[in-house]
Parts: C-alpha cells; sequence; structure tokens
C-alpha cells in the first residue's frame, strides 16, 4: 500500500516541530476517514493501532517517531493517528483523559489499550498482538 | 536498618515563574513548549531518564528511573531519589524558561533525612552546602530566602529540610502540597512491589498496572488516570493525573530499607474534591507503615489548623497512627509548612 506522510499543524511555531505522523501512520482528521479506515482495515484483515495525540502534548512527541518506526516495520496492522483537538467529540467519545493513549481494535472491537509514552510497552503490545493473530489468508 | 542499599527518600525542588499578562508574549503552554530534547539534557545531568509520560490539557507528567518530573504552563517540580544529582537542574531550567520569555519567580527545595546519609554525594552530604549551592544557582531578585531544619523530638533523625527563596514577599500559590514519607513498610503489602515470575508470559496487561491494581493503589483517587512503571526485579512508580491535580508515590519494598512516598497537589476550597485526610488515610493504608512523616505546604496565607488537627485526627481513627510531633514554620513568599510525624499507637 502507499504511504500516507503528513505534517503536523502548519502553524506551529516550535523549533523542534515533531512529525507524529509519516512512514505508515495515517492521519485521521474527520470520523468519515476513521470509518473509512476501519472499514479497509477489516477487509484486509487487520488489527488497528490508534495513537490518540495531540500536538501540545511533550509526552506525545517522545513516542510519536517510534510510532511512525513502528507502522513501517509492520505492514500487517494499520497505524492511524487522532488528534484529540481537531476531533475532540470523536476523542471524548473514547474517554481520553490522558495522552497519548492507544487503542488496539480488531474488527472495530477494542482489544487492548495503553496510556502513555512508555517504548518499551508499546512495542510489547505490538509484539504481543502480531504473535497472537495467525497468518490470514486473504479473502478471494 | 540496613548498612546499605538504594535511598528511597527524594530531593524535590519546584520553581514557580511569573506567568507574564502582556497580550503579545502571553503563551498558554510556556513550560510545555520546552521540547523534549532539551529536558532529556536536564534529566540527564540529573542522572534521570524518562521510562514513561502522559499529558493532559493542564500538564505534562514524566515518570523517571527515579522519581517524577511535572511541567505545567509556569511550574516545574522535579522530585528524584537515590543518590541524583537534583540541584544541578535549577540553572538549566531557569535558562530554557528564559528562552521562552518566563522569568523566575519562586523556588522551594525539600526532603527528609536520607535514609543512607553517607552515600550521598556532595553538596547532598550537609543541607547547609545544599542551600549554598541553591543559592548561587539563583537570580538575586528572589530576596525573600529562609532555610530551616524540622526536627521532630520523638525522632531527631527524621527531620525535615525545607530552603525557600522568592521575588515576592507574598505569596500567590493556592495550590496546597502534601508530601508524605513512609518506612518501615508491612512486608505483606510490600510484596506487591515485587515483580512476580512468569509476569511477562501470563499477563497481557503490564507489570505496572498490576501492581496498581493488586496494591490498591488505583483507589486512592479514582477520577485519577494513573500512568504506572514497575522496576525490575522490584520498585514502583506512578503519576497521577486528574484534571490539574498532580499525585506521585515511589515505591521502594525491600526489607531493611523499605520506603514509600505519596505527595499531591490539592486545594482546601474546592467543594468538587474529597477531604484531605480522606485521601492520606487511604494512601498510607496502602503501605501500613511503621513509620509516617508528613509535610504540608500551603501557600500565602492559607494556612488551615482545622486541616492539621483533622488528619490527626482520621489517621488516629482510621490507622491508629498517634501525633508524635507537630512542627510549623514560616517562608516569605513561600507560606507555611507543617510537620507531622506519625507512628503506631501500639508503639
Amino acid at each position: 500500500m502507499g504511504s500516507c506522510v503528513s505534517k503536523g499543524k502548519g502553524d506551529d511555531d516550535s523549533v523542534h516541530n515533531v512529525e507524529f505522523s509519516g512512514g505508515n501512520v495515517h492521519l485521521i482528521t474527520t470520523k468519515e476517514s476513521w470509518d473509512d479506515k476501519l472499514a479497509e482495515a477489516d477487509r484486509d484483515g487487520k488489527i488497528v493501532v490508534a495513537n490518540f495525540s495531540a500536538t501540545w502534548c511533550g509526552p506525545c512527541k517522545i513516542v510519536a517517531p517510534f510510532f511512525i518506526e513502528l507502522s513501517e516495520k509492520h505492514s500487517s496492522l494499520m497505524f492511524l493517528l487522532v488528534d484529540v483537538d481537531e476531533l475532540s467529540d470523536f476523542s471524548s467519545s473514547w474517554d481520553i483523559k490522558a495522552t497519548p493513549t492507544f487503542f488496539f481494535l480488531k474488527n472495530g472491537q477494542q482489544i487492548g489499550k495503553l496510556v502513555g509514552a512508555n517504548k518499551p510497552e508499546l512495542q510489547k503490545k505490538v509484539t504481543s498482538i502480531i504473535d497472537s493473530v495467525p497468518e490470514s489468508p486473504q479473502r478471494p | 536498618m540496613a548498612v546499605s542499599g538504594f535511598e528511597g527518600f527524594e530531593k524535590r525542588l519546584e520553581l514557580r515563574f511569573f506567568d507574564d499578562d502582556k497580550p503579545i508574549t502571553k503563551n498558554p503552554m510556556g513550560l510545555r513548549l520546552i521540547d523534549f530534547e532539551s529536558l532529556d539534557q536536564v534529566l540527564n545531568e540529573v542522572q534521570c531518564t524518562v521510562v514513561s509520560a502522559v499529558a493532559n490539557r493542564s500538564f505534562d507528567a514524566y515518570v523517571l528511573s527515579e522519581s517524577s518530573l511535572f511541567v505545567y504552563p509556569t511550574k516545574i517540580i522535579i522530585k528524584t531519589c537515590g543518590t541524583t544529582q537534583l540541584l544541578k537542574s535549577i540553572r538549566p531550567l531557569i535558562h530554557l524558561a528564559r528562552n521562552l520569555g518566563l522569568t523566575l519567580r519562586a523556588c522551594r527545595y525539600s526532603r527528609g533525612s536520607f535514609i543512607f546519609p553517607k552515600a550521598q554525594p556532595f553538596p547532598y552530604t550537609s543541607f547547609k552546602d545544599e542551600v549554598i549551592v541553591v543559592e548561587e544557582s539563583l537570580p538575586k531578585s528572589l530576596c525573600y530566602r529562609k532555610a530551616s531544619v524540622m526536627t521532630p523530638s520523638n525522632n531527631p533523625s527524621r527531620a525535615w529540610h525545607v530552603f525557600t527563596a522568592s521575588a515576592d514577599v507574598e505569596s500567590d500559590e493556592h495550590v496546597v502540597v502534601v508530601e508524605v514519607c513512609m518506612t518501615e513498610l508491612d512486608r505483606v503489602n510490600a510484596r506487591s512491589f515485587f515483580k512476580r515470575k512468569g509476569d511477562e508470559k501470563n499477563n497481557s496487561d503490564s507489570a505496572g498496572k498490576e501492581m496498581t491494581r493488586l496494591s490498591g493503589i488505583d483507589n486512592i483517587n479514582a477520577n485519577a488516570y494513573i500512568c504506572d512503571f514497575a522496576f525490575d526485579p522490584c520498585g514502583y512508580s506512578m503519576n497521577g493525573v486528574d484534571g490539574d491535580r498532580y499525585s506521585t508515590i515511589h515505591v521502594t519494598p525491600e526489607d531493611g530499607f523499605s520506603y514509600a512516598s505519596f505527595e499531591c497537589g490539592l486545594s482546601l476550597y474546592d467543594n468538587g474534591h474529597e477531604d484531605i485526610s480522606e485521601v492520606l488515610s487511604r494512601a498510607i493504608d496502602v503501605f501500613r507503615p511503621s513509620d509516617v512523616s508528613i509535610a504540608t505546604t500551603y501557600g500565602g496565607e492559607d494556612y488551615n489548623h482545622e486541616v492539621t488537627k483533622r488528619v490527626e485526627r482520621v489517621l488516629a481513627k482510621k490507622l491508629d497512627l498517634k501525633c508524635r510531633s507537630r512542627l510549623m514554620d514560616e517562608f516569605p513568599g513561600s507560606g507555611t509548612v507543617v510537620y507531622q510525624s506519625f507512628t503506631p499507637r501500639r508503639k
């Protein structure tokens, strides 16, 4: 699949602007694109890893490059980035109390959750998911 | 007491900056805009690394390899245990803040007596030397200064050390900070903070989350989101995030030098939040320690004697802890500190 590269907010005046999406991370800016991506993941038999972040969030910046790295390494998963400010109502429905919050979704259902920028823990979650899912044959 | 071991007692530094009202330079994110690479460099000097981190609308909370860092728009709180060099962070943090147009307003440094004082490097070998180092790191504009060692008569080896400096003679801080230090933890309760064999295989949840649940820490404040971390082979840290309130717990469970701390910032006048005494009671009950000290810092004129008495009543009633000493001191521009010492009544 193609790579979707997107920068953070254009008006971010930070000298050290961290890119939150890149690699194979898809930036979600509307509820419709969220629904589309989940439908696509279902068709492709992929588990979704959704990162709820904010551009102002210092802890989110710690883990953003690692998240991108994971997305490039694990093409069997779908990596999404949700900006909690741009999609504030949507984020509220997921009860985001702190960022970053990662959700692991299979067929739209939550199978895991991780809150906090903790790279070893995120790696561990991704690895356990990959190990637990057998190779799925492509639908005809 | 063990001859040597890990030093649980933390050094704590709080730096508060002016919130300039000028519309042009008004920056609501303030210190939160300090980039992580710069923060990481400061932490490296102090001998810490970030192991986990979360943020909400109000502040950033970093769990460190040696305790915690909280970054608010105009306030930084950093707490480090072991033999860390916390005071080395003062100048770099002031510099990073200045780059964002923020000027230092007040500084507070505090710590309890170390379990292993001989293991500390200079200047932590003597509070007098620590004060000299802090003073040299601060600008002259913070001209209201005071150092105090509060020594309980029942246990002189458990003194509370405070240094404050402020640019104003009156404090504008309305957050009450409660620092609880506990030693001689109940052995059974302390067991929750040892990683169990097979954790990796049996649990999808992290070891930190399991410790939070097993110990009952998740019940101290049900509203807080807890960012926790379990160390190898034992030990635990957590930061709680609840609106603009932080809380933090750090545990050294090994017998002989077992230690736990609980700290939180709160407001006495927020009716939406429950009684400080109940929170403290639940936190202390997690560890059932044989020795508890509570340092409460009231900003400005907010000292409330009834709160002090109520804490003593609740701890006596619920945990059978008797207050053996109560000391009070006032710090210009930084408020009032009350230092209470408790031991079980049966002792």
